[in-house]
């Protein structure tokens, strides 16, 4: 019962990545490529947890940590770079 | 199965299906300061959901704390990224929906009487 729930959300993690994925080859600007991927970042520490939590394994946990601090520093990269370009 | 491990369960599918959220708004949205909108707020809370309950399944103090850990870190940083990007958008004038009710932080032409150009 654990089992199928988990593997569901897996999967629909999985869709939630690819749909993403496919926003992120349509749209043609940066500030919206930008916003997806964030959501893919975000959506790869969910994958990372739900791993975590099928395999009680902790090596997950780093992993997670790393990748939502480097999300952030990458998304405040493009924002300035979107502000120096204004004019 | 202990009732841990169907608490975890029950919060790895609810923040699937936030993440799930995020993702259709991110389609159907008709610009980019609705996209955002939707790109932060489901996958914030989506995301601590799912930490939460890798949180509740893995043993041992030290991974509990990281994935802690990582949980106040995308609340806190989530919001921030997502409002350096907006301000970013905006001063490039990135266009806005036709439904667009009220822009505070508009600077010509000014929506509303009485505000100061920023």
């Amino acid at each position: 019962m654990t089992t199928v729930l988990t593997i569901s959300a897996a999967i629909m993690v999985a869709a939630a990545a690819l749909a993403t994925a496919a926003a992120l080859r349509r749209d043609r600007n940066l500030p919206d490529r930008a916003i997806a991927l964030d959501v893919l970042v975000s959506l790869i520490i969910g994958g990372l947890a739900i791993g975590a939590a099928a395999s009680s394994d902790g090596r997950f946990a780093d992993l997670a940590l790393i990748l939502c601090v480097l999300g952030f520093i990458a998304t405040a990269t493009v924002a300035r770079y979107l502000g120096d370009h204004q004019q | 199965m202990t009732p841990i491990d169907a608490l975890a369960a029950a919060l790895a599918l609810a923040g699937a299906g936030l993440a799930l959220t995020a993702t259709l708004g991110l389609h159907r949205l008709p610009d980019l300061y609705a996209r955002m909108h939707a790109a932060t707020k489901p996958t914030t809370l989506g995301l601590a959901l799912l930490l939460g309950a890798a949180a509740l399944r893995v043993e041992g103090p030290a991974d509990r704390t990281k994935l802690l850990l990582a949980i106040a870190l995308q609340l806190v940083t989530a919001p921030t990224a997502a409002h350096l990007l907006s301000r970013a958008a905006h001063r490039r004038r990135e266009p806005q929906s036709p439904r667009t009710v009220l822009d505070e932080i508009a600077t010509d032409p000014p929506t509303s009487k009485g505000m100061e150009p920023t």
